[in-house]
């Protein structure tokens, strides 16, 4: 019994570390810009599709191509924002968030195109599909990596903006952009570094959900980032550390749902969490953590 | 009716008839579908153009509506066959279509009331992304909702009961609507609340309300988009209503002009045509000898590069705000709002006394007390300047003597009446009017109609002042068609003045009206402030920096500073009160410096 719950606590700490990577990637960008990225699960297809391309084709060890994943993410989050967002940079929410949704349109038929529109299996290595023993309690070794890479990342990404002058000035951007600019900070350095950073971050969750379910589809990210979404909002919109918590929690309330829902209601498990976060905000418009601005 | 919406109605119409005389039944059938498709991005429309949120939501909507159309006009048989499970009291009917769609309309009105009274408590980009969660939510009950839907298979045998010219009809029906509710009182606050939702609730509009109201029309008109989807094409399923649609009739409402009635429809027809002739080359085609391969999903390219192309160069889209009628030089803009006059007890009740009475309040952010126990009465007839350095509480004043801003302790009277907190709105209506230390005006609406949304959300006696008497006495007079956003700086202060009186207040809060102005533009807007106390017995709040203006304009002032006020008084003890100049400029050489600062 406690072991069933462990494991059922290790999967929902799992689940909600990559909503909670989604939710961060996805607030980082939102509270430099005011932009509401759609293009960020395809981010997150991408780097699926450099780990599955590199280990396939050139039979690299997968370490490094999961690696080389991360850099194609980060790299190609900044090319994005480069080439397709740079124009409607400052415009409305509105206009930048329907660029985002064109882009991400693009980028499946792109992928269903000259990829494919079917699932490509990867092969994940045994080790990382393997239960661990501990203290006669037998938990994935998946989760554990999960959980693992999760905090890590988090406190890297923790310490980044607590101690580097570049955390700093995206800190400050993300407070105010405007007088961030005004205190001599370039705007270019903070954005791209925001999406670099917002890519590597959908990098590691597209790590986490591949290595889970052991392929890579087109249309891969589209859901997972619209739940991260919904996390975000519930942990309060342009809060980062909500992000982390509406993430957490977005994934305890699933595995929850999951473990405890009868067969006749299975289906509609996603129906039920959404309803739940969505009654929440009509109660609480602000989220967990979001602030309500003074008024002028 | 407007000549616009007769021109519209006049092309659907020909080219509704000229393909039901001439077209075979492929044509036939992309205009019939074309013109639902109209009925869908005009109702989106609605939406997106009054609230100004974009919402992802609607296809769930019309899916909804598809399903009980389907389920209330399929033959029994069929049913039995399709959905087994189906309660009797709707497996055992078969209705005519019109009556399906009639009730299909009403049902998801409700239900769309319902969920916009609740999606419109959240703003901006937490409702979009809600309208997104919804769109999850139905989708998934309709593939698990296997009693009512048949999973993610598709419902077929539907009756295909419309023509082009039903179709037609319907587009017509969604565009006079549209363009109806538009311009009515309720879409003006909508677009009022749309521009700055909280000027907009201190001008006393119900913002939440008139969203709500928003939602609901918008939600009809997509019901009936959705009713008709299903006895077009006769056959679908729950993955025809999913982010595909909501990508298409978003990219078409914005090509066009997402506030626009016009635009949305000129947006169907372009991604229309563009979407049919890419069709054709989807499949791969040879020209001279060179063979262009299949592209599957070259549709969704074009559109999105379309969508692109617009927002990067023409982010209102081709019509932008407007409607065929401002381009018809002869047609003149509307100008029919009035006030609703106060009911007749509300006129020959009790006088109550005119008071608004600020007891006790204390404003904490955080670990820093903006406001400490202040107690402050306005008078009708009378200025009272606020002044205080900066950080000293006064704006915080303002905004919570005015409803904007919560409290932590204290009440907050107008004529004896305890006010709610936050509940701008109730301010207004209770005779509180305001105005913003940064501008807050509804920025792309006319300067007419920024005083008429104030002018029609707020009831007042009869004989109050008309809007172009409102106007004049700002020195506006003249200038009603002008987009707010364009006026000057001066004008824009006096706009929003004007904007404040429409709501007939007993008093009015000023906060820094004359910052950033030259020296006639403060003469000028001195002698109105003087004005509407001396002529319309007005209460007047007035904070400012000019302080030469304050104390020649107040019947009295208040000081405030870090928070506590420290004094308040007629403009010469102010002027002599060891405190204030302390406050002002340290503890050392205050007299001399406040009497040389005044003098000036």
């Amino acid at each position: 019994m406690t072991e069933i719950f462990a494991q059922q606590v290790l999967n929902a700490l799992a689940l909600g570390g990559v909503y909670a990577l989604l939710g961060l990637g996805l607030a980082m960008v939102f509270s430099v810009l005011g932009m509401i990225n759609f293009a960020h699960g395809e981010i997150m297809t991408l780097g699926g599709y450099t780990m599955v391309f590199i280990s396939a084709t050139f039979g690299w060890p997968f370490l490094l191509a999961v690696i080389l994943s991360f850099c194609v993410a980060a790299g190609s989050a900044a090319l994005i924002e480069r080439v397709a967002f740079r124009p409607v940079r400052g415009a409305s929410l509105t206009t930048m968030l329907l660029t985002t949704f064109a882009i991400s349109s693009i980028l499946h038929v792109l992928f269903q195109n000259f990829i494919s529109p079917r699932p490509i299996a990867l092969a994940v290595p045994s080790w990382l599909t393997s239960t661990l023993d501990l203290g006669g309690m037998r938990i994935g070794t998946l989760q554990s990596i999960s959980i693992t890479v999760t905090l890590v990342a988090l406190s890297g990404l923790v310490a980044f903006l607590r101690f580097s002058t570049l955390g700093l000035a995206m800190r400050a951007a993300a407070q105010d952009f405007t007088i961030t600019r005004l205190m001599g900070i370039s705007a270019n350095r903070v954005i791209v570094s925001a999406f670099a950073i917002s890519g590597l971050l959908a990098g590691l969750s597209g790590f986490l959900w591949v290595a889970q379910r052991g392929s890579v589809d087109p249309l891969m990210g589209f859901v997972p980032v619209l739940k991260a979404f919904i996390a975000v909002v519930l942990g309060g919109m342009g809060s980062l550390g909500g992000a982390v918590l509406g993430g957490f929690l977005l994934g305890i309330l699933e595995v929850t749902l999951r473990a405890s829902l009868n067969e006749s209601l299975l289906p509609f498990r996603d129906a039920i969490s959404l309803s739940l976060i969505i009654g929440f905000l009509v109660l609480r418009p602000n989220g967990l953590l979001g602030r309500s601005d003074a008024v002028r | 009716m407007k000549p616009g919406v007769i021109i519209l109605a006049v092309v659907c119409l020909v080219i509704a008839g000229l393909t039901t005389v001439f077209a075979g039944p492929a044509i036939s059938n992309t205009v019939s579908n074309f013109f639902i498709v109209v009925v869908l991005v005009v109702g989106l429309g609605v939406h997106v153009g009054n609230s100004g949120i974009v919402s992802f939501g609607h296809p769930a909507f019309m899916a909804i509506a598809a399903y009980l159309t389907a389920i209330l006009v399929l033959p029994v048989a069929r049913k039995k066959a399709l959905m087994p499970n189906l309660p009797d009291i709707l497996g055992d009917i078969s209705l005519n279509p019109v009556v399906a769609i009639m009730i299909t309309l009403i049902f998801l009105a409700l239900i769309g009331g319902l969920i916009g009274l609740a999606i419109s408590r959240l703003n901006g980009a937490s409702a979009t992304i809600a309208t997104l969660g919804l769109l999850i939510i139905t989708h998934s009950l309709l593939v698990g909702g296997t009693t009512f839907t048949r999973g993610a298979q598709a419902v077929y045998g539907v009756p295909k009961v419309v023509t082009p010219l039903i179709a037609a009809g319907a587009a017509i029906a969604a565009i006079i609507l549209a363009d109806w509710f538009k311009y009515s009182r309720w879409g003006l606050v909508a677009r009022a609340a749309r521009e700055d939702a909280v000027a907009a609730a201190a001008s006393g509009i119900s913002v939440q309300r008139s969203r709500a109201l928003v939602f609901t029309i918008s939600i009809a008109l997509t019901a009936l988009g959705g009713g008709l989807f299903a006895l077009h094409l006769g056959v679908f399923s729950p993955k025809e209503f999913y982010f595909n649609l909501t990508f298409s009739l978003l990219a078409m409402l914005i090509v066009g002009g997402g506030t626009s009635t016009t635009g949305a429809v000129a947006g169907v027809a372009i991604i229309t045509l563009l979407s049919e002739g890419l069709r054709r080359v989807e499949p791969g085609f040879d020209i001279g000898g060179v063979t262009v391969p299949a592209l599957f999903g070259l549709t969704t390219i074009g559109t999105s590069l379309a969508l692109i192309c617009t927002l990067y160069l023409r982010p209102e889209g081709l019509m932008g705000l407007k409607e065929l009628d401002d381009h018809l030089t002869w047609v003149r803009p509307l100008r029919g709002y009035k006030r609703k006059n106060l009911s007749r007890a509300a006129l020959s009740g009790p006088k109550h006394l005119r008071l608004l009475e600020v007891h006790g309040i204390t404003k904490r952010y955080g670990g820093v007390t903006a406001l400490q126990d202040v107690s402050l009465a306005l008078n009708p007839n009378e200025i009272l300047g606020l002044i205080g350095p900066n950080g000293s509480g006064k704006s915080t004043f303002l905004s919570c003597a005015s409803g904007i801003q919560a409290f932590d302790e204290g009440t907050v009277q107008v004529n004896g009446i305890a006010m709610r907190q936050s509940d701008p709105t109730a301010f207004a209506h209770a005779g509180v009017g305001r105005t913003f230390q940064n501008i807050r005006l509804f920025s792309r609406l006319s300067v007419y109609e920024n005083v008429a949304a104030a002018l029609v959300a707020v009831p007042g006696a009869a004989d109050a002042p008309s809007i172009a008497q409102i106007l004049s006495r700002v020195n506006l007079a003249g200038m009603d068609d002008r987009i707010a956003e364009t006026l000057s700086y001066g004008q824009q202060r006096r706009l929003e003045i004007a904007r404040a009186l429409a709501t007939c207040p007993s008093f009015l809060l000023l906060d820094e009206p004359a910052a950033g102005m030259n020296s006639t533009e403060t003469a000028e807007l001195a002698n109105i402030i003087c004005s509407l106390r001396d002529v319309d017995g007005l209460g007047i709040l007035l904070i400012d920096h000019d302080l030469p203006m304050i104390l020649r304009l107040s019947n009295r002032v208040a000081v405030l500073n870090e928070g506590h006020l420290i004094a308040v008084g007629s403009p010469a003890e102010i002027r002599e009160n060891p405190k204030v100049t302390a406050a002002y400029f340290g503890e050392r050489s205050a007299d001399q410096n406040l009497e040389a600062y005044t003098a000036t």
